[in-house]
Parts: C-alpha cells; sequence; structure tokens
C-alpha cells in the first residue's frame, strides 16, 4: 500500500514540475507576444505621427520612404504576431492540459492516502477492540474478587460508544 | 544558428552541383562545407548536452519531490492515527499514592 502511494506520489511529483516548466514556456511565449504587439503600437505610433505631421503641413521627402519602410516592417510583425499567437494558443494548451494531468494525479494520490488510512483505522480497531474486551474482563475479575454483584461493574461504555458497536454489530452481515 | 547552418550548407551543395556542372572548381566550397559541418555539428553536440543535463536536473527534481510528497502524506496518516492512540498506561512509579 505505501508502494501505491509512493507510485502515486510520484506521479503527482511528474506532473508538479510539468505543470510549472508549461506555465514557464506560457509565460516566455506570452512575453514573446506582447514584445512584439509592443513592436506593432511603436510602428503605428510612428506612422501616425508622420501622417498627423502631413496632415499639419509638415512635410518631408523622406516620409514616403518611411511610411514604405514602416507598412513593410508592420507587415512582417503581423506575420510574427500570428506565429506567437499561435505559439500562445499551443502553450496555453499544454499547460491546460498539465493542469488537468495534476489534478487528476492529486486525486489518485488522496484515494491511495484514504485507503491506506482506512487499512490502518481497520487495524487499528481491531487492536483497540482486543484491548478494550480485554480490559472490561479484567474489570469484571476485580470486580469479581471484590464481591461485587454482576452487572454493577464501575463502568460502561458511553452512549455513543454502544450505538456506534451496535450499529457495526447489527450490520456485520453486510461487511463480510 | 544550427538551422542557419544547415540552411548555408544546402546553398553551398547547390552551388557545388554548380560548379560541378559548369567545370569550375570546387574545392573552396567543400571546404567550407566541412567548416560549416564541423560547426553544427558542435553546436548540436552543445544542445545535446544542455538537453542531457537539463533531463538529470528534472529527474533529481521529480525523485526530491516525490519523496516529499510520499513522506508527507504517509506523515499526515500516521499524525491522524497517533490522535486515535491511547495515553501510555500509568507506572507503579509514576502513580499519585
Amino acid at each position: 500500500m505505501i508502494e501505491a502511494i509512493s507510485g502515486a506520489a510520484g506521479a503527482v511529483a511528474e506532473s508538479r514540475v510539468a505543470v510549472e516548466q508549461s506555465g514557464a514556456a506560457l509565460a516566455i511565449a506570452e512575453a514573446n507576444r506582447d514584445g512584439i504587439k509592443n513592436r506593432i503600437d511603436e510602428k503605428n505610433t510612428e506612422r501616425a505621427a508622420i501622417v498627423a505631421a502631413r496632415k499639419n503641413g509638415i512635410e518631408n521627402a523622406k516620409d514616403g520612404g518611411k511610411l514604405m519602410t514602416l507598412a513593410a516592417d508592420l507587415e512582417g510583425l503581423t506575420e510574427l504576431l500570428a506565429e506567437g499567437t499561435t505559439l500562445v494558443n499551443s502553450a496555453a494548451a499544454r499547460a491546460a492540459e498539465a493542469g488537468r494531468v495534476l489534478s487528476q494525479a492529486e486525486s489518485h494520490l488522496a484515494r491511495r492516502t484514504d485507503e491506506e488510512m482506512l487499512r490502518r483505522l481497520v487495524e487499528h480497531a481491531e487492536k483497540v477492540d482486543g484491548i478494550l474486551l480485554g480490559t472490561i474482563q479484567e474489570i469484571n475479575a476485580a470486580c469479581g474478587r471484590l464481591g461485587k454483584l454482576s452487572g454493577r461493574e464501575p463502568w460502561a461504555p458511553s452512549i455513543a460508544l454502544a450505538e456506534a458497536l451496535q450499529r457495526r454489530h447489527l450490520t456485520r452481515e453486510f461487511r463480510k | 544558428m544550427i538551422r542557419q547552418g544547415k540552411r548555408n550548407l544546402a546553398e553551398l551543395k547547390a552551388r557545388v552541383r554548380e560548379a560541378l556542372l559548369s567545370g569550375n572548381q570546387t574545392a573552396g566550397i567543400r571546404q567550407e562545407i566541412a567548416e560549416i559541418r564541423g560547426r553544427v555539428a558542435g553546436w548540436e553536440s552543445a544542445i545535446k548536452e544542455i538537453g542531457a543535463q537539463d533531463a538529470r536536473v528534472i529527474a533529481d527534481t521529480i525523485a526530491a519531490l516525490r519523496t516529499r510528497i510520499a513522506l508527507d502524506t504517509v506523515g499526515a496518516i500516521s499524525d491522524r492515527l497517533a490522535t486515535l492512540q491511547s495515553p501510555p498506561h500509568p507506572t507503579v512509579q509514576g502513580e499519585q499514592i
């Protein structure tokens, strides 16, 4: 059972590392895309400034060449932005998948943990059963030696314990 | 760099073909090809080594994390069970008489 927990822990560890890696890859992809967006914004601002200046009658012989270069740059940057966005989308999909796998691995580990907990609790209950029965027998024996009447022994289980034990006893057949 | 190197190799191979067809010398181009091949091989080897190092670091990280998660999990089970243990029996020496 401990091997089961160890195996499940291994899957959680792998998944956590995968989540970290895919998260880092997504952050890089987003930073790259945002960098391209910023470059596009800069180019658009530059172009808008030239256009605005020309509208105000401030013309420069080099404006035409600059605008052509800016248009070519923007075209190239738009292509890069499309590539960058595709990379972000695929990185986001990988990150989401890694998160899903981690969630599954954690659920699996929680289940293995509960199974191991239950196994140990049953083992513990069996031990406590023997201890409690032995203790009652010792109380009865001591009371007998002291001449106390049977049924008048100084200890009885709490009502909650008696009811819980009774419930277990009455449903014994279902537990087989 | 590797991609660029491989592109350069493809271009040089095309030049060798052209040189062969036109009867020109190919020794210079072949030397360039050999140099680029050497550089590409060096870069690829470096990338492989970096990849192997990364893989080792990741494997170590996963192993350490796995151990920690397993220990934490088993520890939590033991802690929970510890709350269900009966207190130690009083000894004769320890009892107030």
